[in-house]
């Protein structure tokens, strides 16, 4: 009972949050300059023709006004239209968070599948061989610009093996998704991978040295019984909280990951949006993300107190 | 714990799976190839793939924002009275002859009789009223400079007239433009404006069959295509790929058949493909670099004449085009021959004398300036680079500012800029359209250069309408002769267009203003 009503009340306070966050994100593109009508109708627009599509976009209006319309659209859950493309946002996001999505999710897998092992083990073994050499291992990930490993994979799977897709997105089934999928996420998951190696392995390192893992030791409790509820579970818990931050991160989509492999996602659509000045676009994502965020909070807040008995609500 | 741990990993596997099975709602169209169809088609694919940097907004030219991706799209769906042939002389399209009167006023056009659009429906006289005044008349399209001129429309079943409002020799060209093209009134008033956008109907060799936003555009073959035998290909798809070392990777791995605007830092990998054909067709494209004449220093002509002699155009050709970048001097490209006023000279790089034209004019010390470019393109970037090595030594102290899209549109439309560099490809085979942007102080501050000179626009409206074509001509040349005087607009160097396809592709040109006819292309099996 204590746990729902502290869920409540936190999904509660995301509604004072995102009307704060709608106002800023609304007059912020507006301070930042850049007129929508020009930058749609290209170089060769004549001032009447720039005119006269700042008219029918509504944006020779008053700010106020403009402000008030898409405030009265957010509570009736209507996001707009796209300025630049005359479709709904709704449409735009239907079309494209999948993506983003089953993408994040597949980065955070492999990196979860690769760190949690490596982690712990360079934790087990600190100072010997295979601490260094997973140590190294997260410098070289961490070191290697995404766009560049990117491009080395799709030339050597893509073009000189032919085994996987260079780039492109073919949705036709499960496993047309996973082979499109693949290469962009092991590039997303590097950077994410090397961060939860160190995290798990400081933490595991620490944690080996501390009183009560002795004193478990020390009453004669099984090692793997020590490992498992001692060590394991206490170092998940920074464990848990970056997974979560960097998957909330990775939901507003990498525009390199998905401009390098050609990845019709969300992050491509926003950074395309920022630039063409693309307003509903942009403020109907910034409201998406700011929410997203504010969930994945939530559910971080929650796991807590399955991995942590002293956190209470 | 252990059980704990282990449900939580089945149900986060289960969650994988049942996401990738879902896939999409909206699944893309297929080619499907007839049965019937496989002995001919056998040599031949049944679909080429074109892979574009970006995709089409819409499918109406006359919709706002209309630019490369829509018009090649648009091409293959709509056609117009007339067009043009490779070497730009203009062709019967949808009328089979036309005569214009003495004073050029009036074009009538006869029509092709039997023509549909895709969905069989006839094309009738009411569709062409329809059609080329909308071209007029609508408020928001880029394009609809290209049809003020029409005062009236009349047109039945068999023929088109078309009353100007002043004698333009032009018109015939702009009426092979992309937007001056027949659609069907009676789909419009079915799904509506806002619909009509990206919905086309037209009397193409294609029509539209599926468009799944980001990801894919699929054309098919029109079935009611008045010419027997064409489309050669049933299906052209778009891909969206938005990064150039990728394109390429898709073209070498053959999962696109085609890509164009290439940079020319990949052509020398094409040419060592041999899988791959490097294709480098005739372009009106020049680059050109703007000057502000309402602030210093380049409000001063002697300061941006000091300019010729302080670039080095050959230079930045080579540097950027390699090979395929010619140094210009005048103001209409080359590729427009008679209208292109080719006996201005085009100054070799001399900082000296730059320095010492600088001196003479009053300037003892570097000439600060800032050049203000648009951070995505990598040519302006480069050209941005040269040019500040360049005129360093010549006299200037040049700062370069990178801002993207729509800072440097605000700061050149607002005329806060002092330099800048920019873009023209022709869409007409003549002169008036880039003379006219460039002249034009009401609609575009004579090119974001901020110089109104009454005498060259009442020079430019004559030339326009002027009806003998050497008269025309010797105009133009003298407008150029003007512009070049004036220092306020640079040419720097021509390209052409740079495309790349599969070695089994065939009868891809593309024309020089930048717009191909997918009709003719096939693919080798």
């Amino acid at each position: 009972m204590n746990r729902l009503n502290y869920i409540i009340k936190r999904i509660l306070q995301i509604i004072p949050v995102l009307f704060v966050v709608s106002i800023l994100i609304f007059f912020l593109l507006r301070f930042i300059g850049g007129d929508p009508a020009r930058l749609i109708l290209g170089d060769k627009a004549t001032k009447s023709a720039i005119k006269a599509l700042q008219i029918k976009l509504g944006l020779d209006q008053p700010l106020i006004t403009q402000y008030w319309i898409f405030l009265k659209g957010i509570f009736k859950l209507d996001l707009g239209n796209s300025l630049s493309l005359q479709v709904s946002v709704a449409y735009l996001l239907k079309q494209r968070m999948p993506l983003t999505i089953k993408l994040t999710l597949f980065s955070a897998l492999l990196a979860i599948i690769f760190s949690l092992p490596l982690g712990y083990l360079a934790g087990k073994h600190k100072d010997h061989v295979w601490d260094h050499t997973i140590r190294t291992l997260t410098l070289v990930f961490i070191s290697m610009p995404s766009f560049w490993v990117g491009l080395l994979l799709m030339i050597l799977f893509g073009v000189k093996l032919g085994w996987l897709p260079a780039g492109g997105w073919d949705e036709t089934n499960f496993l047309t998704q996973l082979r499109s999928l693949l290469l962009p996420a092991i590039t997303e998951s590097l950077a994410l991978t090397a961060l939860l190696m160190r995290d798990m392995r400081n933490s595991v390192a620490d944690i080996s040295q501390m009183d009560y893992v002795y004193f478990a030791k020390s009453k004669g409790i099984k090692q793997s019984a020590v490992r498992k509820h001692h060590i394991f579970r206490n170092a998940l818990i920074s464990y848990v909280t970056l997974v979560s931050i960097n998957i909330a991160y990775m939901l507003g989509g990498s525009v390199i990951i998905e401009t390098v492999f050609a990845l019709p996602g969300i992050g491509k659509l926003m950074i395309d949006s920022i630039f063409n000045r693309d307003y509903q676009v942009v403020q109907s994502l910034v409201l998406l993300f700011a929410g997203l965020v504010m969930l994945v909070n939530l559910i971080t807040d929650i796991l807590y107190s399955f991995l942590d008995p002293r956190v209470s609500y | 714990m252990k059980k704990k741990f282990l449900i939580v990993a089945l149900l986060l596997i289960v969650a994988s799976i049942s996401i990738f099975a879902n896939g999409s709602t909206e699944k893309p169209a297929v080619a499907k190839t007839d049965s019937s169809e496989a002995t001919s088609a056998m040599s031949y694919a049944d679909e080429i793939i074109v892979g574009d940097l970006s995709e089409p907004k819409y499918l109406d030219p006359n919709a706002p924002g209309v630019g490369g991706s829509e018009i090649n799209v648009c091409q293959q769906i709509y056609e117009g009275l007339v067009k043009t042939d490779k070497d730009g002389i203009i062709l019967p399209c949808l009328a089979s002859d036309w005569t214009i009167s003495d004073d050029g006023m009036v074009y009538t056009f006869n029509l092709v009789p039997g023509v549909t659009f895709s969905d069989g429906t006839p094309v009738t006289g009411e569709d062409w009223e329809w059609s080329l005044l909308r071209a007029r008349d609508y408020e928001a399209s880029s394009y609809r400079f290209i049809a003020e001129n029409i005062d009236t429309v009349e047109a039945t079943d068999s023929q088109v007239v078309i009353t100007l409002k002043q004698a333009a020799a032009p018109f015939i060209y702009d009426l092979a433009n992309f937007n001056m093209v027949v659609g069907c009134k009676k789909h419009w008033e079915a799904v509506g404006d806002s619909n009509y956008l990206t919905d086309p109907i037209g009397t193409g060799p294609y029509m539209l069959e599926s468009w799944d936003r980001g990801k894919s555009l699929v054309l098919t073959a029109n079935p009611n295509f008045r010419e027997e035998g064409y489309p050669l290909t049933k299906n052209i798809k778009y891909l969206m790929v938005a990064d150039d070392n990728t394109r390429f990777m898709q073209l070498q791995s053959g999962q696109l058949d085609i890509i164009g605007d290439i940079p020319f830092s990949i052509v020398p990998m094409i040419k060592a493909d041999k899988d791959l054909v490097l294709d480098m067709f005739d372009s009106t494209k020049i680059r050109y670099l703007i000057l502000n004449t309402t602030k210093a220093p380049f409000d001063d002509p002697a300061v941006r004449k000091a300019m010729y002699y302080a670039i080095d155009k050959k230079e930045l050709a080579q540097a950027i085009t390699g090979v395929y970048g010619n140094p210009v001097s005048a103001l209409v490209s080359p590729t427009q021959g008679k209208w292109s006023n080719n006996s201005l000279e085009v100054t070799p790089y001399q900082p000296e004398k730059a320095k010492e034209a600088l001196k003479a004019a009053g300037y003892d010390k570097p000439i600060k300036f800032t050049l203000s470019v648009f951070s995505g393109s990598k040519v302006y970037e480069q050209m941005a680079t040269l040019i500040q090595s360049q005129v360093n030594k010549a006299g200037f102290d040049c700062d370069i500012e990178l801002l993207e899209s729509a800072a440097i549109d605000d700061k050149y439309t607002s005329l806060s800029h002092q330099a800048t560099i920019l873009m023209w490809i022709d869409d007409i085979r003549d002169a008036s359209e880039v003379c006219g942007w460039t002249v034009d102080y009401d609609q575009c501050d004579a090119w974001y250069t901020g110089l109104r000179d009454q005498a060259l626009e009442d020079l430019n409206n004559a030339a326009f309408k002027e009806l003998d074509e050497e008269k025309r001509v010797q105009m133009y040349q003298e407008i150029q002769q003007q512009v070049y005087d004036n220092a306020n607009v640079i040419p720097m160097f021509s390209t052409g267009f740079a495309y790349a396809s599969s070695s089994k592709i065939k009868g891809l040109y593309v024309s020089p203003f930048g717009v191909y006819e997918s009709k003719n292309w096939q693919k080798v099996k």
